[in-house]
This record gives structure tokens, sequence and C-alpha cells, in this order.
């Protein structure tokens, strides 16, 4: 094999020499900051921007790399095997997947200027030892856009932050919409985790409990059960039920943005984008509803991380330290139109209408709850996001019972990480 | 000489040839349609074929992100790497075919080549690229053309091709004192023609498309492939559907076109074994 | 004198199949070869990777989901394998009728689909039959129709899946049959003719018959293409409604890349490589290897 190896490399050599055109110009300019997006950025996109005048200000370069969200899995490693990573990553997974690759930040950048929220949603939860391989970037929060125009329509106003509505207003007023509203689905949820479990919470359930230094798994609680079978009747009588069950690539943003959906559940990303994209309805933002237990709400986020490898692993450090000075960020902040990480630093809108809009999905930050957290902490997600994505899938498309569902998986994800059932 | 003057036999068969043609063409066409529509026009009913109000913007946008830098580097893996395919599998289709008597064994060395197609390839990504890696081509142009350029296909196809072929040419070749190289490019290069065409536009049509592998090997936005930059607009959060379908009708346009200039050549490679040899 | 003619033969032999050979094993041998090796770890794509024996394999056997996948697999090859090989037969025959004025034409464009990447393939269909903004959606409900759930209804989603992958190959083994019927010696049709065989008659007894080893060739190719489908699935339905359209392919990708089991993974590939293999085979006696005549 060595042989067969060693005559392929020569035959290679040779091509090289003849064909050189396509390879031979990785020598870089020196002061070029790799950086690595998951999608295309927009023109608006409030990172690449801020990278681009912090380029200008310095005087270096940008060398910006997409690689598709979803087949980060397949390439990231590949690149950490070959030491071809990028200086800065924006990224909301890896740096939890693989927290070795990545370098502490804490010595080159105070921790303490960042919301204690945000760093213990971006910063902590990723990395299993107490390091900060990561810093916040966009901080998230789901949240509940609505459709003005066709709450209008039915002479339905928006609940206030002191007066939400519960899971049942919530119900009879989608369906309402559906009917009367002129709006094809009275309600939409993304197909994500994060947005369901939020029921979950909201109804006292959570993924694991905390047992000690370990966790047990009450995934399939009585409660969690009822939850999702209460999720199937929605789906089933006024949310386009194929985002949950699958079996599209539709993305239920497109269908509010066209109008078609009376109350969208998502999350403070979309602001954006809704804010410069939608032309022909009115909407808003409204707070997000109650459980039995309680209202909920998911924090989330991107951060920036820079691998222990990177060739310009300084100059990455350089840019944080630039971007983490409260004029620069205040800049970023008010292209990206979202919740603060920094201390001190705030988004103050100056249209009347999204200053609004703001003190709701702040108002969302108080929700989030303490299973949430533990769940976090438990890191559950490496082991098995998929199944559970598919347990939901199959449960929503009728296809099995929801408290099959859930108990299979709760089986699945105790064997996977030794955790006890509880139920 | 059968030709009838009849009007109405020749009618109905091309009526239908008509009908099932553009049926085949028609999600194309839609498609290339949409793509000048103003993005709020794609998701608004009534559909309508043609936009109410055309816009070349999207694909302003996507030349813009670097378009054409990614259709240079499609082209450059998709020629070069048909090159090498049609050197290689003549050679090697030509080997079995013609060493047959000789060499006891061609029959196994095909079958060898056979199992490739029966894997699903993309299953050994991964080691594959571990392999590409190790041999120092990662994040090289070369790390996707050469793991690919081996087809069964192709080997399949020249073999078929130079088994209609009467060893006596060889033969004469021979003795008129070739070597083997020498018959191998004088007799027998000529003789493959069609093939060569066929699979000329099956490999370029190949590589045009390829994704995983150009994808995994290269790590520089500025060496990424047409089919890498088209995905680059789903993203996790939302999907740029004016972009992606400007994209996708500018990905199409030069394998057609080149499709178009050589299709005559492609049904004469396929059937060229029998009757024509 | 005569080995020594052999003997260069054997080695001109050798020279001519090298690079070939070299690129297959370097590329596609050596990265079975390690396939089968991590198949009895349990590599994570990453740093771990430990002798476990058979385990992947004991516990694949006992894995209820695979099946489902396998089986998912052959509902779907056995749905689609008819019309992917008899629809281009149809168009090739239709397409070398001398009663055709447009052929050239015609042949262009039902070949250009097969033109495009499973990438564009994918968006092609969602905007045909997407069950929200899809073209033929609307067009039923604009006649009055119900919209059909396209995402939603298990049957449904396979259809699209499996049109998608018959508009995207007709062309394609359109070419082949062509081919095929080309080959048909003339002097049988006209010896038909004088018998006053009809024009069905021929069909069946000449046209049928003379092209066996082609249909062969094409439901071979599209078995092997079918049990392989992946990246049309992942354009379309993600594998939804529930796992309804969760083939094979789709079920390694989930465990390798997704959940990082590479090692479990490497044994479910092998293990749907010998199945696949077995398949082809059967084909193959069956038709006779499609032996030409």
């Amino acid at each position: 094999m060595k042989k067969i190896a060693i005559f392929a490399l020569a035959i290679l050599l040779v091509g090289n020499v003849v064909f050189a055109s396509g390879s031979q110009e990785t020598a870089k300019a020196p002061k070029a900051l790799k950086v690595m997006l998951s999608e295309e950025p927009s023109s608006e996109d409030a990172l690449l921007n801020t990278l681009k005048e912090w380029a200008s200000e310095t005087g270096n370069t940008l060398d910006v790399m997409v690689i598709p969200y979803e087949d980060q899995l397949t390439k990231f490693p590949l690149m950490a095997r070959n030491k071809d990573l990028p200086d800065l990553i924006a990224t909301t997974r890896l740096a939890r997947l693989y927290p070795d690759e990545f370098a502490d930040l804490s010595k080159n950048i105070d921790i303490s200027i960042f919301e204690p929220m945000a760093v213990e949603i971006i910063v902590d939860s990723y990395a299993t030892k107490k390091i900060a391989n990561i810093l916040p970037q966009q901080f998230t929060i789901t949240n509940v856009f609505y459709n003005k125009d066709a709450f209008d329509r039915v002479g339905l106003s928006a609940p206030t932050v002191d007066d939400p509505w519960s899971f049942e207003e919530l119900a009879a007023n989608a369906k309402l919409l559906q009917e009367k509203g002129g709006v094809k689905y009275g309600m939409a949820m993304d197909s994500s985790r994060a947005r369901y479990d939020n029921l979950m919470y909201a109804n006292g359930g959570s993924m694991v409990e905390k047992r000690g230094e370990s966790f047990a798994v009450t995934i399939n609680s009585p409660q969690n059960i009822a939850t999702l079978e209460e999720f199937v009747r929605w789906n089933n009588s006024f949310m386009p039920k194929a985002i949950w069950a699958g079996g599209t690539t539709d993305n239920p943003a497109d269908y509010f943005k066209n109008g078609d959906v009376g109350i969208y559940f998502s999350g403070t990303w979309n602001y954006n984008s809704f804010y410069t994209q939608i032309k022909n309805i009115n909407w808003g933002v409204m707070p997000s509803p109650v459980g039995s237990a309680g209202p909920s709400a998911i924090l989330g986020g991107s951060g920036l991380a820079v691998p222990v490898n990177a060739k310009n692993k300084d100059l990455a450090v350089d840019f944080l330290k630039w971007f983490y000075t409260k004029e620069n960020f205040q800049n970023y902040l008010n292209r990206d139109k979202g919740l603060s990480s920094l201390v001190g630093v705030t988004y103050s809108p100056a249209d009347k209408q999204v200053a609004e809009d703001y003190k709701i999905l702040q108002s969302e930050v108080a929700k989030v709850t303490k299973a949430f957290s533990v769940d976090e902490s438990s890191l559950w997600r490496n082991y098995y996001d998929n199944e559970y994505r598919d347990a939901m899938r199959q449960a929503v498309n009728g296809d099995i019972s929801p408290a099959k569902a859930l108990n299979d998986f709760a089986a699945l994800l105790s064997k996977k990480s030794s955790w006890p059932l509880k139920y | 000489m059968k030709r009838s003057s009849q009007l109405s036999k020749v009618f109905w068969p091309s009526f239908w040839t008509f009908v099932v043609a553009a049926a085949m063409v028609f999600p194309i066409v839609w498609l290339v349609f949409s793509s000048f529509k103003q993005t709020g026009e794609l998701f608004s009913y009534p559909l309508r074929m043609f936009p109410t109000e055309w816009t070349a913007s999207h694909y302003a946008k996507v030349i813009n992100d670097g378009f054409f830098g990614y259709v240079f580097n499609s082209l450059f893996l998709a020629v070069v790497g048909t090159l090498i395919t049609l050197v290689i599998s003549s050679m090697c289709g030509y080997a079995l075919a013609i060493y047959r008597f000789d060499v006891s064994y061609t029959n196994l060395i095909f079958g060898i080549f056979l199992l490739g197609t029966l894997i699903p390839g993309e299953t050994l990504t991964v080691p594959q690229v571990a392999v590409i890696s190790e041999l120092g081509l990662y994040n090289n142009i070369w790390g996707v053309i050469l793991p690919v350029v081996t087809t069964t296909t192709g080997i399949f196809m020249f073999r078929q091709q130079y088994l209609s072929i009467p060893l006596s040419f060889v033969e004469a070749a021979r003795i008129d004192g070739s070597n083997e190289a020498q018959t191998f490019f004088h007799v027998m290069l000529p003789l493959g023609t069609s093939s060569t065409v066929t699979l000329a536009i099956f490999s370029f049509m190949w590589r045009w498309n390829d994704y995983i592998l150009p994808l995994l090997v290269l790590s520089e936005q500025r060496k990424y492939t047409i089919q890498i930059a088209i995905k680059n607009y789903i993203g996790f959060n939302g999907v740029d559907w004016s972009s992606i379908l400007a994209a996708s009708v500018m990905s199409m346009v030069p394998i057609i076109i080149l499709f178009i200039i050589l299709q005559r050549h492609i049904i004469g490679g396929l059937s060229a074994s029998g009757i024509k040899g | 004198m005569k080995t020594h003619h052999a003997k260069r033969h054997v080695v001109a032999f050798w020279l001519f199949i090298a690079p070939c050979l070299i690129l297959f094993s370097v590329f596609f041998l050596l990265p079975l070869i390690l396939s089968v090796g991590f198949s009895f770890t349990n590599y994570d794509g990453w740093k771990t990777m430990d002798f476990i024996g058979l385990s992947n394999y004991g516990e694949l056997i006992k894995d209820i989901k695979f099946y489902q996948a396998l089986g998912r697999t052959f509902g779907y090859t056995l749905f689609s394998l008819p019309f992917k090989v008899i629809v281009p037969l149809l168009i090739a025959l239709l397409l070398c009728s001398k009663r055709v004025a447009i052929k050239s034409l015609g042949r262009t464009m039902v070949y250009i689909p097969s033109l495009l990447s499973s990438l564009v393939v994918g968006i092609t269909i969602n905007w045909m039959f997407s069950a929200e903004y899809g073209l033929v959606n609307y067009i039923i409900q604009s006649s009055g129709g119900t919209p059909l759930e396209w995402a939603l209804n298990p049957r449904l989603a396979t259809f699209v899946i499996s049109f998608a992958s018959n508009w995207a190959s007709t062309g394609f083994y359109m070419v082949i049959f062509i081919g095929g019927i080309n080959n048909i010696p003339a002097d049988l049709y006209e010896a038909a003719s004088i018998d006053g065989s009809s024009g069905l008659q021929t069909f069946f007894h000449i046209t049928i018959p003379m092209l066996a080893p082609t249909t062969f060739l094409v439901t071979l190719l599209s078995t092997v293409n079918l049990l392989k489908e992946y990246a049309l699935v992942q354009g379309i339905t993600q594998g939804g409604p529930g796992l309804n359209t969760t083939f094979i392919i789709q079920f390694i990708f989930d465990k390798g890349f997704n959940q990082m089991q590479y090692g479990y993974a490497s044994a479910i590939s092998l293990l749907v490589m010998i199945i696949f293999a077995l398949i082809a085979y059967f084909q193959f006696k069956l038709s006779n290897g499609g032996e030409q005549k």
C-alpha cells in the first residue's frame, strides 16, 4: 500500500507542476482575518458589517468563508485535524462539541463585562470545563410575533406584558384567527425543540432533573406527555402540521412574512430581517403565553470563538478586544437590533414602534426557567438531538402516540447517558 | 421511402413528443421565470408564470457574491477531471478488452471495479477524506479531482467499445512494428471517439454537480465550487430563495449549452458498439 | 518467442490499467478497508477510537429502526422501479419512431433534467410540489379541487421523491434505450413486415426481446440508484413526515455525522453494501447477466 501511495504521490506532484494554476495560491496577505460563518451573509448582516468596519479602521483585510450550518459537523473535525482552522468562528454549537479546539479567551478579555445571563447561556453551558472558549455575539431569546392585520380583522388586541395569554386563550384565539382572520394558519412555530420546549417548561416539565452531581431523565413525565398531546392537537387544528411532522424543507418564517400566519413563535434573531423585509402586512411582537406553571422563554445565541490552532489567533483576539468596547459593540447592536450581552450597553431604538417592541422582547429574558438551565447544563443534546427531533416528528405526524414517543426517547437517552429514568 | 405524405401520420407522434418534451422542461422554465420575480412575489397568490415586474437584482447579488469565481473553479474541476477520466478510462477499458486472451484475470479485475458502483459512495466519505488529507491534498483542487476520476461507467463503456473491435486490427498494427503504446494511440484511440464524447459529457456533468467532496476537501471560500455556493444561501434561520433560484439557474446554463453542442454524439456513443462498428 | 510476446502483453496490460487501478485503490479500496476497521471500534469521528469487537454489529441486528429504514428503502425501490424502466423505454420508442419530426429537439429537452445536480433538482421539485406555494397545489386549487398534502401524507411524500428521481433520470435511461433500439438490426424488422406481422406483434416479438440486455442494464442501474437515494430526500422531505421517507443512506448519515457514531455508521454501511451487492448479484443471475445475444 505504501508503494502505491508513494507512486500516487509522484503522479500528483507531476500533475501539480503541469496544472499549477489551481492550487499554488495559498500564500496569505500578512493581516487577513479568516472568519467562518454558517450562511452567506445578507447585506444587512450585523456581524459582517461590523467586521468590515474593523477592517477599514485597522487596515486589515477579511477573508470570509461560509460553511453551511448542517454540514459543519462533517467539516469541522476535518479542518481541525488538518490544522486548517479559520481565525474566528461565529457558531452556536462547535465550541460546545469540540471544547478543546478553542482557545480560552478569558485571559484576553474580562468576562465580567458581559451580562451574567449571556455568560451562563452562551459561555458556561458550552464549555464542559469552566473556561471561556467562546464569547457572546448575538444574544437571542424566543419570542412571539403576530400579524396585526389578522388581529384587527377579528377585533383581537394583543396581550400585554402584565396580562399575557394562557395556553387556553392562545389556542382559542389561534383558532379564531384561522377561521375569521384571513390567515391560512392561526399559529406557527419553528421546527426547533427550543420552541416546543417552552411549552414543556411553562407546564412545569423538564428534560432531566438534577440528582447530586448527575441527572435523572424526566422527559417522559405525565405532564410532558400531556403537553405533547396538546401540541399534537394544536398541529392538527390550527398549525401548519408539515413543519413539525417533517416532510418539507419550508421555513414558517416565510409563511409569516407572507401574511399567512396569525401568531408566530420564533426568536429575536428574526426581528431585524422582518423589519427590513416585511412590506405588505402590519406585524408586532407580543409577550409569550403562560402555562400552568408560569411563563417560559429560552435564551440562546451564537458566540465568537478562536481556534487554538488558528494561524492569526492574535489578530482575532485584537478584533474581539475592539469589538467588545462599548462604542463598537453599540454600533453592532444598532445593526443587530437584538438583546445586549454587554453590561451597560443597550439598544435604544429611534423608531417609537421598535422601542416598544424592544421592551416586550426584553421582558422575555426574565421568563427563563430554572428547569431550562438544568437541562442545558446536562448537555443532553450532545447525545441525542436528532433522536428527539425524530420522536417529535413521529408523534406530530400521528405515527406513534405522544406517550410512546417520549417513553422511547427517554429510554434511549437514559441508555446513552447512563442517567436513571424517573418515570 | 416509407415516409407517408399524410400529415396525420406524422402529426400525432410529433405532437406527443412535443407534449412529453415540454412537460420535462416545464419545471425548469418555471424556475427560470421565478428567478426574475421580486422576492415578495415568489410566495404570493395567484401564482403567475411571468413576473409581474421583472427584476435581475437577484442575479446581480449572486454575481456580486463572487459567483463567477465559483464558476471558474467548477469549470477547472470539471474540465481537468474529465480529461483525466477520458485518458485513464480509455486505457483501462482498452486493456481489459484487448488483452482478455493474454491475461486470464481480466474479468476479476473488471469485477473489482464493478464493486465501485454498488457501494453507496457517500458512506465512504469520511475515510476517503482521511486518505486525501494524508496525501497532503486537503484544501487542494487535486484532492477533489483525483478521487473521482476513476469511473466504472467509463471503464465499462470503453471496454464494450473495444470488445466490438476485431483483434485482427490490433495484430495488423503489431505486425507493422508498433509497440503496445503506439498500437493504442495510433490504431485504437480514433475508434473510440463516440464513447469519448459520451463519457466526456457524463463526466463533466458529474464533476460540475459534485457537492460533498468539494465541500469537505476545500476550505477557502475562493476555491469553492458552484454547488457549495448555492447551498450557502440555505441558512439555519431562513432561506434566501431569490438568490438560490438565481444561482441555480446560473449553474444550469453552462452544462445545458455544452450538452446541446455535443448532444448528437451522445446518442451515437451509446449505440456505437453494435451496428456502426 | 511466443512467451516473450505474452509476457510483454501482460506488462502492457498492467501499465494500461495502472492509473485507474492505483487511483481506485487509493481513493476507494483503501477507504473501504478503513471503514471495515472503523466498524469494529467506537470511533466518534474525533478522538475516541477503541476496539470494541463485534458489538456494533450486535447492536445493529437488534436495531428496529435499521430494519424500518431498510424496509422503507425496499418499498420505495419496488414502487419506483417500474416507472424508472418503463417511462424512459416508452419515450425512447417514441423518439426513435420514424414518424416523429422533432426528434433531436425532443431528445435534448427530455435529457435536460438529467443534467442538473441533486441540489437543483430538489429546489425545482419543491417549487412544484410545495404544499403551501407550490404550482401543483395552486393548479388543483384554482380548478376547484382540494390541495393535496404532499408533505403530510407518507404516500404522497414518497411519490414526490420518486417523481423527482424519475424526472431527473428519465433522460439518461432514455439515451441508453435509444442506443439499444438503434442496435436492433433493421433486417429483423424487414423480415417481420414481409411476414405480415402487425406493429404491436413486431413490438412484442422483436423490439422487447432484442432490448432485453439494455433493459437489464437499466434495471440494474436504477435499482442500485434507488437503493442509494439520499440527496433528493435531503432536499425535498428531509426524511419526513415522521420518518416515512428516511431511507437507509440517510439513516447512516444521521448516525455517523449527526450523532457522531462513525463506528456504528461504518458497520451499517458495510452490511448495507453486502445487501446491495447480493441484490445486484441476484438480478444478474436472474437475467442471465444480460449477455449480449
